[in-house]
């Protein structure tokens, strides 16, 4: 019992803290709204985004922000879209911390993997990530599915340094020598007192990872490669773009510029949540903002 | 006080727009006044069509249009499709339709000055038939026996059997190349020197970029039909051509199905002009005859039932489009068309029928169906990504009858190799041609998984018929087999529209038939020697007049007025001051 409102407390105490930054209120806000938007699409979404109506129809009441160019309901691709988005992303970057932590774990504590897992890190990072995923998505089949998986093996050597170098440093703490020195198993020193230290770095780097999973979906999918049949923000883009009369009318404003939005504020939103957290983790950021 | 310097902004901002229009207007017209240019893009992006040399050319119609500009045939088409006179001033065929002999125009050069012979004739008939496999477009070569060299300006062909498109499908389709140059080569497919692109044409090429697609021409002067009404001819890649209209990038562009829209923003736009065609071209799903279970006509014949052609034309081409012939040959062509052939008029429980009859059930209930060792009932549809909208409504099309399809969306070459080597079940791709019968040699063309031998044998009797009716009978029987046997299913026909600066060029036109075999394209050579305006208007709608060209001279007016605004308002507000 005690224990509970203890942790109850610490919670109170962290958002508290959190909420100081009022930037990490907003993106929380907007996160929440997207997420709500995604998880209950098909409650929210005024149609079905395959069914068919009159192409090309501007905004009305039927549908408010009007009708593409086969005649499925712009607003509806777009709820529809988010759920793309924020599945892709939020799955690859849990996925791709889960392995980075693990390596990153084991290469910080144990010198010689750490070297080997090293020089693997170092390769995929001296490949440019954004020219890969376009050639691999141009001979994969394109299914979201593809997507998550080459995103994923793209994603973790940044995870596995990051966390390794705080394990570097976390290694030589006192309370992990004394440990050690209690004879206390290797795995549990790590699960017991390396993990829970390195937990908050890892948080703000699943957000990093997470905006940056979702552009890149969308300029795959915006260029082209992604499923031409998949509903996200950067296949309406793509179609948009394609329209014959799109620069020459006023259809942009209702079918180029939501999901442009949409991506835009969905990034910010990461972009706030990460630097609020990014100063709750580092308190030494914290007060250099106040001072 | 504000009123008037509100007017003096004003009239400065009167002044500096006039003065760069007028500057920029006189540019131009110093312009025009040295060399009529004309750049024109075509509607695909990434218009890389091949070098444009007899054997360099990307194998579909725009490719063998960019090469007609260089070369020349025996004869060629005018507006209405008649075959008109070109190298050949004149020809005779014999009784038994063996024998054609071709009197050719006096006087015409090479691009390098060498004169134009019976020789060349020969040879250019004789050079492309040893290097047929590198000739990738569509000929019927095998069908000339030898040429015999009268004279210098007489040629005589020779046929092994008698041939009834001879006069179209070889005299005019069939490019003449220099002896001098080509004798010497043994590779034509690796020949892409200068020297490659030495014809009689209207035009000379000057720069040719693969991967910018682009392209550009020079008139030649010394052309036997006259010079050209232009002294340049550029063709361009451009993203979005409707765009690059407007801004002047380009002068001309065509526009297709859904595209074609455009035209009604710019009929009333003025310095436009829209002029309407026949398109013979249709998109068609292509299905591999050779692989289980596409190989099954009753399985093509469910397919068929299932996809809604009418919606596609709705939806996604807006009414730009007519449902298809079935036999492929286009409605407008009156003397080849078939009307009588089955349209499989969308019915999803006749599909479902057949599906059921042939043991595609769907056993677990999730809405694919399997075959019978349970493995589901799932293709890929590959595509262009121009068609990628209409794959996905034949994808949900087919979802209703419980067939699942991943559509796949792939580049035009790559997509055309995988249906050469028959490595598909389901392929949208789509063609020019359809005017001329001989597209119904290979009916799943680029694909080739259709063998049928009574088929290949009334299509080579057809083309050894020289009474039209009894060909016409044949060609219909053609037809009727293809719409029954199903190797393709043709959805539709898209309207087609050219839209031009008339101040550039206005003699653009729509070959009645197809330019060539029957390419569907308005770029007839004819429409550079200004041959247009002498046969104005027989298909087509009518063009609304543009209006005059700007003269600099209003320009200059309103500068001067303008700077005598300023300068008299500026003295006034000195006089207040004072």
């Amino acid at each position: 019992m005690t224990e509970k409102t203890i942790e109850l407390t610490d919670l109170r105490r962290l958002w508290d803290t959190y909420s100081e930054k009022r930037i990490g209120v907003i993106g929380l806000v907007i996160m929440l709204v997207f997420i709500v938007m995604a998880v209950f699409a098909p409650y929210i979404a005024p149609h079905d985004p395959y069914e068919l109506y009159n192409p090309m129809e501007p905004p009305g009441p039927d549908h408010l922000l009007g009708t593409n160019d086969i005649g499925q309901d712009i607003l509806s691709e777009l709820i529809y879209g988010a759920r793309v988005s924020l599945f892709i992303a939020f799955f690859v970057s849990i996925v791709s911390g889960l392995i980075g932590t693990i390596l990153g774990l084991l290469s910080g504590y144990y010198e010689h993997v750490g070297f080997f897992i090293m020089r693997i890190v170092d390769a995929f990072l001296a490949i440019p990530r954004l020219p890969l995923i376009i050639l691999i998505a141009a001979f994969m089949r394109p299914s979201i599915w593809n997507l998550v998986i080459i995103f994923t093996i793209l994603g973790w050597p940044i995870t596995t340094r990051i966390i390794r170098s705080e394990v570097l440093s976390l290694r030589t703490r006192n309370y992990v020598e004394a440990a050690r020195m209690l004879g206390a198993p290797d795995s549990y020193i790590m699960i017991k007192h390396i993990l829970p230290n390195v937990f908050p770095l890892l948080v703000v780097r699943l957000v990093v990872e997470a905006s940056h999973v979702i552009l890149a979906e969308s300029s795959l999918s915006f260029l082209g490669l992604g499923d031409p049949t998949a509903k996200s923000w950067g296949m309406i883009l793509h179609y948009a773009f394609m329209y014959p009369t799109i620069y020459i009318s006023d259809v942009w404003k209702w079918w180029m510029l939501p999901p442009g939005l949409c991506i835009v504020l969905t990034i910010l939103s990461l972009m706030f949540i990460g630097y609020a957290l990014e100063e709750l983790v580092n308190p030494r950021l914290r007060g250099m903002t106040q001072v | 006080m504000i009123n008037r310097r509100f007017l003096a902004v004003l009239a400065l901002v009167v002044l500096v727009y006039s003065a760069s229009v007028g500057v920029m207007a006189l540019s131009v017209s110093a312009g025009t006044a040295t060399e009529k240019v004309v750049k024109f893009a075509g509607d695909v992006p990434g218009g890389d069509w091949g070098y444009p040399s007899p054997f360099g050319f990307y194998p579909r119609g725009p490719g063998y249009i960019r090469m007609s500009f260089i070369f020349d045939t025996l004869t060629w088409k005018d507006r209405n499709g008649t075959v008109i006179p070109w190298l050949a001033d004149s020809w005779e065929m014999s009784e038994d339709g063996r024998t054609w002999t071709f009197h050719l125009h006096h006087g015409v050069k090479w691009h390098d000055g060498e004169p134009f012979t019976a020789k060349d004739v020969q040879f250019s008939f004789d050079y492309i038939t040893r290097h047929r496999t590198a000739f990738k477009w569509f000929q019927s070569l095998s069908y000339i026996d030898h040429v015999d060299v009268v004279d210098d300006y007489t040629a005589v062909v020779h046929l092994k059997e008698p041939f009834a498109p001879f006069l179209v499908d070889i005299a005019g389709n069939v490019p003449m190349i220099p002896e001098h140059i080509w004798k010497n080569v043994s590779d034509p497919g690796k020949f892409v020197d200068k020297r490659a692109v030495i014809g009689t044409g209207p035009f000379k090429l000057v720069k040719y970029d693969k991967e910018q697609g682009y392209y550009e021409w020079v008139a030649n002067s010394d052309y036997f039909k006259g010079k050209p009404i232009i002294d340049r001819l550029i063709s361009l890649s451009v993203n979005d051509a409707a765009a690059a209209l407007l801004t002047g990038a380009i002068d001309e562009s065509s526009f297709w199905g859904q595209r074609a829209k455009v035209a009604s923003s710019f009929e009333d736009k003025p310095g436009f002009a829209v002029r309407w065609g026949p398109s013979y071209w249709v998109l068609k799903v292509i299905f591999n005859c050779e692989r289980y279970p596409t190989n099954i006509t009753a399985f093509r014949k469910a397919l068929a039932y299932s996809i809604n052609r009418t919606e596609i034309v709705e939806q996604v081409v807006h009414g730009y489009g007519i449902t298809a012939n079935t036999g492929l040959i286009h409605p407008d062509i009156t003397g080849w068309y078939n009307p009588d052939l089955p349209d499989y008029e969308h019915n999803v429980t006749k599909a479902a029928g057949i599906l059921d009859a042939l043991g595609f059930i769907d056993h677990d209930g999730d809405g694919v169906r399997e075959y019978s060792d349970g493995e589901k009932l799932e293709f890929e549809l590959l595509t262009p990504s121009k068609f990628a909208r209409e794959a996905e409504l034949i994808k949900s099309q087919l979802a209703e009858v419980g067939i699942g399809v991943n559509v796949k969306v792939l580049d035009m070459s790559t997509l055309d190799d995988i249906l050469k080597e028959g490595n598909f079940f389901l392929v949208i791709s789509g063609h020019g041609g359809i005017a001329n019968p001989n597209i119904l040699q290979q009916p799943d063309w680029p694909g080739g998984t259709f063998k049928n031998e009574t088929y290949s044998a009334l299509y080579k009797e057809q083309r050894e018929t020289m009474d039209p009716a009894k060909r016409r009978a044949l060609v219909f029987q053609l037809q009727k087999i293809v719409a029954e046997e199903l190797p393709t299913y043709a959805l539709y026909h898209p309207r087609m529209c050219c839209i031009y600066r008339p101040e550039k060029l206005d003699t653009w036109f729509f070959t009645r038939g197809g330019v060539g075999i029957g390419i569907p394209i308005e770029m007839n050579k004819l429409v550079f020697l200004g041959e247009a305006k002498k046969g104005e208007a027989t298909e087509g709608t009518a063009t609304p007049s543009s209006p005059a060209p700007r003269q600099p001279g209003f320009e200059v007016v309103c500068a001067i007025a303008g700077l005598l605004t300023v300068t008299y308002l500026k003295y006034r507000v000195g006089v207040r001051r004072r």
